[in-house]
C-alpha cells in the first residue's frame, strides 16, 4: 500500500498496525483511522457481512448504523470510508480487503461543499440550483461519485434529481433505458437508491452508439421534463440534478455529452480522470459552465465485458424478482399477437445515394418500424410504452407514432416463449394480465430467466 | 429645355452640352468661350452625369424624344393611388425645395450652368450623408453594451461583496440603471471565483485546498485543508486507447476547431438561454440561402398519380422553381441598389407639341444607363427598379463605345412566367427564365437598336 508523503511520518508508522486486521468474533476486525477507507471485493458466489463496531463510517455517502450487519452479494466492490476513524468487522470470503489512505474523498467532499454553496445561493435568490454533469471514460467511478454527491445533498435536506444517461449500466432501471429519479433519502447501503416512481424512457440498446440520434432526443426529453418539474417544485429546483453519463467520450459520444450539457443547461461539469476530455469540454462549452477535473479513486476496478453483462442481467433479474430475488413474484401469461403492436426504433440505414437530394440519414433513426412477431423474439426484453393506444387502424398514425418515442415507459416484460402456430407469446411480467398498454418497444437486450 | 428661375434661364449641364454640340448655344466661362471638348470635360463628371449617360441622352434627343432627369426623390403613386386617379402632385414639393435652397448658391455665381452643377452636387452629397446615418447605427451598439457590462456585475458583487474593495461600493450604488436586471433574472450566474471547486485542471494555481465551510458539509465533520499535489501526479495514469484513425481525427480537430470562448459574442452570453439563442441565430443565418421549398418540410412525391390530366398542369406540378409575379415581394427587398439607377424620363416625340414642363404627365418610359462592361443587373436590381418605376416600363440602355442597345424586360403570361428581354425595334424576343443570379442573358442580341 502506498502512503502519501504529506500525511506525515507518525501516521505512516501507524499504518502497519491498523492495516492488519485482527481476527475475532468470527470476522476480521479492521481499525480505520481518520480519512481512510477499507476496500474489499466479495468473491464470486460468496457473501460478506460488514458490521460497524465503533466510530462512524459511510459507504458511498450513506452512513452505516452501528451494530447492524450489512450483507453484500457476490462480486460487490465496496469502500467503507471514515471521516473520524472507526472499527469494523468483516465476515465472509473476500478476494481483497485492505485499508487505503490514498482516497480522493476529500476532493469529492470539497466538490460537494461547492455545490451546496450554490444551492444555498439558489435558495436565497430564488433561482434554480446547480445542474451537474459527471463525465469520464469507463471505469473511473462516475456512478459512485454521483451516488456520493446525491447522498451528501440528501443528508443536508436537499431533494436532488439523479439523471441516469448510462444506458449500459443504469443505476435506476433496467439497462437500455435513460431515466430520472428524484432522490429523497440517502442510498441504502446494500441496495442503492430506493427506486420509487422513476421516469424511464426506452432506448433499446446498451450503447448510445447504436442510435445516437435517439439518445440525444431522449436526453432532450428528460431535460424538458426535469425543467417542468423544477418550475412547479421549488425544492427540486434548488436541489438541482446530477447527471450520470456513459463512458463513451470519443467522437459521437463526446458530441452527445456536449448536447446533454446544452439540453440540461448544466452549470458544472465534473470530469473524472481524463485531462484530454477536460480540455476539450473547456473549449467546447461556453465560459459560464464550470468544468472541473477530479481524480478517480484508486479503489476503482476495471470491469470486464462479462462482468458488465452479468451486472446487466442482475439488474433485469432484480426488476422482476426484487433485490436478491426475494421480494417480488412475477407473473407469466400469454399475449396474443393481435392484441399488441411491437415496434423497433430506427430503420436500417440506406446509402446516401439512394436518398432524395438534401435528405439526411438522421431521419431514419427515429422511425418506428413495426416488428412481425416471430420465434426470434424469444428472450427479448420489451418496454411497455405509456403512449396512448391508437384508436383507429392507421387513422392517426402520424401524430400517434411520434408520441411513442417521447412517452415514458410504464414497465418491462420479457418474452419467454413464442408459439407461431397459435399466434401467441408467453411473457414474464411484473403485474398480472392484462397489459396496461398495447404498444411494445423491442430492446436489443435479452434476458434468460433461469429460475 | 432648361428652366427659369428669378427671371433667369438656367440649363442643366447635359442640356447645355447638347445645345453646344448642336451649335445652338455658346457658353462663356471666365469670359472665354468654351469649346466642345472643354464642355465635355467641365459638364460631364461623376457628380452630374457621366459620358455614357450623356451619350444616351444625346441619342434620344436626336431621335426627337423629350428627355428629362428622373428625380429619385419623387414618389411614384402606388397601384392603389393610381386606381383612385389621385392628382399627380408628386414632383412639385421636391422641386420647390431644391429651388429655394439653390437661391444662395445660384446668386453667388454668375454662370447659371456652373451654379446648377454646384447645387446638384450639394444635394447629392446631402443625400449621402442621410443615407449613411442608418448604416452607422450598428457600429454604435458595441459601446452601449460595454456600458451594460459593468452594470450586470453589480448583483454578483453585492452578493459576494465581502472581499470586494471598499472603494468600489460608491460606484455600485451609483449605478441606477435598472436595465441589466432582466437578463439576470433569466438564469443564475454563479460567481465561480467565490465557489471553490477542487479543479485539478488548472495546474499549479492552487497548491492546496482550504478546508470547506462546515455549513456545507453533511454531518459534523471536521476536515482540514487538502493537498492536491499528489493527485496531480496520479492523473491520467491510465492511457487512453485510441485507434489510429481517432488519433488522426483528434489532431485535425485540434487544428481546426477553436475555443468557443474565444468568440466575443459567446463571451457576452451570460447563460445557456443567451448562448442557445446565439447559436440558433447563427444557424438560421447559414440556412437562409437555401430555398425553403427544397430543404424544409417532409420529403414527399411531387405528384400523385391521376391528379393531373394535361401536360401543362403536370409541368406546373413538378416545377421546382416556383412561379412568381415579377413584382412579388419587392417591398421586402429593401432600398435601392448602387450600381443601377433610373436616370431619365422619356416622353415620346409625338407629344412634343403639348408637352409642358410644369405638368409632364406620364412618361413613355424610364431609362437606366448601363455599360457594356459592367455586370448584368441581377434580379433584385431589376425588380427594385421596376417597382420604383411603377406602371411605366423601365428601359435599359446598354452603351458600348458609342453604340446603344435599348432593352426592356417584360413579363409574359406563360406557365413559368419567364421574363422576356426584348429590344424595341427588333422583332425577336429572347425569353429568359427568372433565375436568382442572372436576369439578363449576355448573349441575347447585342446589337444597336
Amino acid at each position: 500500500m502506498q502512503v502519501m508523503a504529506a500525511d506525515g511520518p507518525e501516521k505512516a508508522g501507524e499504518e502497519g498496525a491498523s492495516g492488519a486486521g485482527s481476527s475475532g468474533g468470527g470476522g476480521v476486525r479492521f481499525e480505520l483511522e481518520k480519512e481512510t477507507e477499507l476496500r474489499f471485493e466479495v468473491e464470486a458466489g460468496e457473501k460478506a457481512q460488514l458490521e460497524l463496531l465503533s466510530g462512524m463510517a459511510e459507504v458511498f455517502g450513506s452512513e452505516l448504523n452501528r451494530n447492524k450487519k450489512y450483507t453484500f452479494g457476490p462480486g460487490s466492490k465496496i469502500a467503507v470510508f471514515t471521516w473520524q476513524g472507526c472499527s469494523v468487522s468483516l465476515t465472509g470470503k473476500t478476494e481483497v480487503a485492505y485499508i487505503s489512505r490514498d482516497t480522493p474523498m476529500l476532493l469529492y467532499l470539497n466538490a460537494h461543499a461547492a455545490l451546496e454553496q450554490m444551492r444555498q445561493q439558489a435558495e436565497r435568490d430564488n433561482e434554480r440550483g446547480p445542474r451537474v454533469m459527471v463525465v469520464g471514460p469507463t471505469d473511473v467511478g462516475k456512478s459512485t461519485v454521483c451516488r456520493l454527491l446525491l447522498s451528501y445533498a440528501v443528508r443536508l435536506g436537499r431533494r436532488p434529481t439523479l439523471v441516469e444517461l448510462d444506458v449500459g449500466q443504469s443505476g435506476v432501471s433496467v439497462p437500455g433505458t435513460v431515466s430520472a429519479l428524484c432522490i429523497e433519502r440517502p442510498a441504502d447501503v446494500e441496495e442503492g437508491f430506493s427506486v420509487q416512481a422513476p421516469l424511464v424512457y426506452h432506448f433499446g440498446s446498451t450503447t448510445p452508439g447504436t442510435n445516437i440520434k435517439l439518445y440525444n432526443k431522449l436526453t432532450s426529453c428528460l431535460a424538458e421534463v426535469f425543467s417542468q418539474r423544477c418550475e412547479v417544485n421549488r425544492r427540486a429546483s434548488v436541489g438541482g440534478c446530477i447527471i450520470n453519463t456513459c463512458g463513451w467520450v470519443k467522437s459521437s459520444g463526446y458530441q452527445a455529452l456536449v448536447h446533454c450539457a446544452s439540453a440540461f443547461e448544466v452549470d458544472v461539469v465534473l470530469v473524472l480522470d481524463q485531462e484530454r476530455l477536460y480540455n476539450e469540454l473547456k473549449r467546447d462549452l461556453p465560459h459560464f459552465v464550470r468544468v472541473v477535473l477530479l481524480p478517480k479513486s484508486g479503489g476503482v476496478v476495471e470491469r470486464s465485458k462479462a462482468c458488465r453483462r452479468e451486472t446487466r442481467d442482475e439488474k433485469i433479474h432484480e426488476y422482476f424478482y426484487g433485490f436478491r430475488g426475494a421480494s417480488f413474484y412475477p407473473h407469466a401469461f400469454d399475449v396474443r399477437f393481435s392484441d399488441v403492436r411491437i415496434y423497433k426504433i430506427g430503420a436500417p440505414s440506406i446509402p446516401d445515394s439512394c436518398l432524395p437530394l438534401g435528405m439526411s440519414q438522421d431521419d431514419t433513426q427515429l422511425k418506428l418500424v413495426p416488428v412481425t412477431p416471430g420465434r426470434d423474439l424469444t428472450h427479448h426484453v420489451l418496454s411497455v410504452s405509456c403512449a396512448e393506444d391508437e384508436g383507429g387502424e392507421g387513422g392517426g398514425a402520424g401524430a400517434g407514432r411520434r408520441g411513442v418515442l417521447e412517452s415514458p415507459v410504464c414497465g418491462f416484460i420479457v418474452v419467454t416463449a413464442v408459439d407461431t402456430q397459435a399466434q401467441v407469446m408467453t411473457v414474464l411480467s411484473p403485474a398480472p394480465r392484462p397489459l396496461p398498454r398495447h404498444t411494445l418497444l423491442i430492446m436489443d437486450i435479452r434476458f434468460i430467466d433461469h429460475k | 429645355m432648361g428652366y427659369a428661375e428669378r427671371g433667369k434661364q438656367f440649363l442643366l449641364p447635359e442640356e447645355a452640352l447638347y445645345l453646344m454640340e448642336c451649335g445652338n448655344v455658346q457658353v462663356f466661362y471666365h469670359d472665354l468661350p468654351l469649346s466642345i471638348q472643354e464642355g465635355y470635360e467641365r459638364f460631364l463628371s461623376q457628380d452630374t452625369m457621366n459620358l455614357q449617360q450623356y451619350q444616351v441622352f444625346g441619342h434620344l434627343k436626336r431621335l426627337g424624344y423629350v428627355v428629362t432627369r428622373f428625380d429619385p426623390g419623387s414618389r411614384i403613386p402606388s397601384l392603389y393611388e393610381r386606381q383612385l386617379n389621385l392628382p399627380q402632385v408628386s414632383d412639385r414639393p421636391g422641386r420647390r425645395l431644391k429651388r429655394k435652397r439653390s437661391l444662395s448658391s445660384a446668386s453667388r455665381q454668375s454662370e447659371g450652368e456652373e451654379g446648377q452643377v454646384g447645387e446638384n452636387m450639394e444635394v447629392e452629397q446631402e443625400d449621402e450623408v442621410i443615407d449613411q446615418r442608418p448604416d452607422s447605427r450598428p457600429e454604435l451598439a458595441p459601446p452601449q453594451e460595454q456600458e451594460e457590462r459593468p452594470g450586470t456585475r453589480d448583483p454578483v458583487e453585492m452578493e459576494f461583496g465581502s472581499d470586494s474593495a471598499p472603494g468600489r461600493s460608491w460606484w455600485v450604488e451609483q449605478q441606477v440603471d435598472p436595465e441589466p436586471r432582466p437578463t439576470h433574472r433569466s438564469g443564475p450566474r454563479w460567481d465561480f471565483s467565490a465557489i471553490s471547486f477542487p479543479d485539478l485542471g488548472c495546474r499549479g494555481t492552487l497548491p492546496s485546498l482550504a478546508a470547506p465551510d462546515p455549513a456545507f458539509l453533511p454531518g459534523p465533520l471536521s476536515v482540514g485543508p487538502c493537498d492536491i499535489a499528489p493527485w496531480l501526479r496520479e492523473l491520467n495514469s491510465r492511457d487512453e486507447r485510441l485507434t489510429h484513425r481517432e488519433r488522426e481525427r483528434n489532431r485535425d480537430r485540434a487544428r481546426y476547431r477553436r475555443d468557443v470562448n474565444k468568440d466575443r459574442e459567446v463571451r457576452r452570453c451570460r447563460n445557456w438561454a443567451d448562448y442557445r439563442h446565439l447559436l440558433e441565430r447563427r444557424s438560421q443565418r447559414s440556412h437562409r440561402e437555401r430555398p425553403a421549398h427544397l430543404w424544409e418540410g417532409e420529403v414527399k412525391p411531387l405528384l400523385q398519380p391521376g391528379l393531373y390530366t394535361s401536360p401543362g398542369e403536370l409541368m406546373n406540378g413538378i416545377g421546382v422553381i416556383q412561379t412568381s409575379h415579377f413584382l412579388e415581394g419587392v417591398s421586402r427587398l429593401g432600398q435601392g441598389s448602387e450600381e443601377c439607377d433610373i436616370f431619365f424620363n422619356v416622353y415620346q416625340p409625338d407629344t412634343v407639341a403639348d408637352f409642358k414642363k410644369t405638368s409632364p404627365g406620364k412618361p413613355y418610359s424610364r431609362m437606366c444607363v448601363c455599360s457594356f462592361d459592367s455586370p448584368v443587373p441581377d434580379l433584385r436590381t431589376v425588380k427594385l427598379l421596376a417597382f420604383q418605376s411603377g406602371d411605366v416600363p423601365v428601359t435599359f440602355a446598354v452603351v458600348d463605345h458609342g453604340g446603344h442597345l435599348l432593352l426592356h424586360l417584360q413579363e409574359l403570361p406563360a406557365a413559368h412566367r419567364p421574363v422576356a428581354l426584348r429590344a424595341p425595334g427588333a422583332s425577336r424576343a429572347v425569353a429568359i427564365r427568372q433565375e436568382p443570379h442572372r436576369a439578363g442573358n449576355r448573349g441575347a442580341g447585342r446589337r444597336p437598336a
